[in-house]
């Protein structure tokens, strides 16, 4: 069942506007993650959506012309998200690898504490056609370069081929996926070391990667 | 007393059989450059010129057609793969032969490459666990390379599922982007995990 979101008390609150445009837009956005990770992206209606906003269906047109683009801002809004929290996460660390594993770590209690976001994020994309599922392969290649950011330059590290760094993602997402959808999606951070592993063994060498990846367990 | 070959009317059972493979045959064509979701069943009907009525005799709706269609794709490309493995080689040998069968099937029948990769992540719950259910086989055939590792208790349990998924990934793109991919690149995605990097270029160069 989508649960039911608060909403603010119908007729004049005297609540400043931003404030409920604001309120509205926020509890759309976890509307639509919430439903879109029940039933997927084809299936979601904006019926659904709104009904869990708690919301009408004139107040949802006045925001967005159609779910896709509901969807598209939804996702555009989490990733900014994520990426303050992985950002302040790894603004510490001044080694590359451990940075990527406090980038890794934050993405993982992120999506732990809220596995519908998961499904949100790596798993509706893909099942939506290939419209979606094409722009969702562009985000994943943003998050593969936004995890190389800052990487010494050779010798310290080396450039794996295109098929290994394209392949590398699906890797990880694959990985991610199986556990959310075994149910276990709140033990999402125990695939820190696998994860780390797998994503640095191409720019470091397995046996360095190993040894990041040991340093965690 | 026998009659004439040729004039006696096939039997009802042969006929629907043939009118099936037909249909199929022209749904993953139809499949691969509508999309699934942009699919009808109109358009699979005039694809395969012949009635609606015919059509729901064979499939109850779109997504059964598509499992139909796609449940062809794998059994043939099954076979195929399969005859291409040698019998008595070891696994570096075996997986090299298997992925090189693969890569020709995906070149050589580029709709049925796009339906069996892509469209099926598409086409709903029970495509995808059929989808999902031939990734675990191949991620089981994986596993046999642990032997050939040097550092076998250095692999990560996962590294199965994770090398599967970033093929299927990495052949998805290719495919949409209608590039070809090389037997060597492919080798570096799955075997180097398991032989390292050396052992797994001199595969990829003898073959």
């Amino acid at each position: 069942m989508t649960p039911r979101l608060a909403r603010l008390p119908p007729g004049r609150h005297g609540l400043p506007r931003d404030f409920v445009v604001q309120n509205q837009r926020d509890r759309l956005a976890a509307a639509m993650i919430a439903v879109v990770a029940e039933h997927g992206l084809t299936d979601a209606t904006i019926t659904q959506i709104c009904a869990a906003a708690g919301i009408s269906r004139r107040t949802f047109y006045g925001y967005f012309s159609s779910k896709e683009e509901c969807f598209a801002e939804t996702y555009a809004g989490i990733v900014r998200y994520m990426r303050a929290a992985t950002d302040a996460a790894a603004v510490e660390e001044d080694e590359w690898p451990r940075r990527v594993r406090a980038k890794l770590n934050a993405m993982l209690e992120l999506l732990a504490a809220n596995p519908d976001l998961a499904r949100f994020l790596l798993i509706a994309p893909q099942r939506a056609g290939e419209g979606v599922a094409a722009r969702y392969r562009e985000a994943m290649a943003r998050t593969v370069a936004y995890l190389c950011e800052g990487m010494p330059p050779p010798p310290a590290t080396r450039a794996p081929s295109d098929a290994v760094a394209s392949s590398l993602i699906g890797g990880m997402v694959a990985i991610v996926v199986r556990k959310v959808n075994a149910g276990e999606g709140d033990d999402l951070p125990r695939l820190l070391p696998d994860l780390l592993e797998l994503f640095l063994t191409p720019y470091l060498g397995r046996s360095e990667a190993i040894r990041f990846g040991a340093a965690y367990l | 007393m026998p009659t004439a070959v040729g004039r006696e009317p096939l039997p009802r059972e042969v006929l629907a059989e043939h009118q099936r493979e037909r249909i199929l045959e022209a749904a993953v064509e139809v499949f691969a450059a509508r999309g699934y979701q942009g699919t009808t069943v109109d358009h699979l009907v005039a694809a395969g010129h012949i009635g609606v009525g015919s059509f729901y005799d064979q499939f109850a709706n779109k997504e059964e057609c598509f499992l139909a269609a796609y449940e062809r794709v794998e059994s043939s490309w099954r076979g195929r793969i399969a005859s291409a493995i040698p019998a008595d080689e070891t696994w570096p040998r075996r997986l090299a032969a298997a992925l090189a069968a693969l890569l020709e099937a995906i070149e050589e029948e580029p709709p049925a490459a796009r339906l069996a990769l892509v469209e099926v992540q598409a086409a709903g719950a029970r495509a995808l666990a059929e989808h999902d259910r031939t990734l675990d086989e191949v991620a089981e055939l994986l596993r046999q390379g642990r032997e050939h590792s040097a550092v076998p208790e250095q692999l990560p349990a996962t590294l199965e599922v994770a090398t599967v998924g970033g093929l299927a990934w990495f052949l998805q793109q290719r495919i949409v982007g209608d590039e070809a991919t090389e037997l060597p690149e492919v080798l570096e995605v799955v075997a180097a995990p398991y032989l390292g990097e050396k052992a797994t270029a001199e595969l990829a160069t003898r073959g």
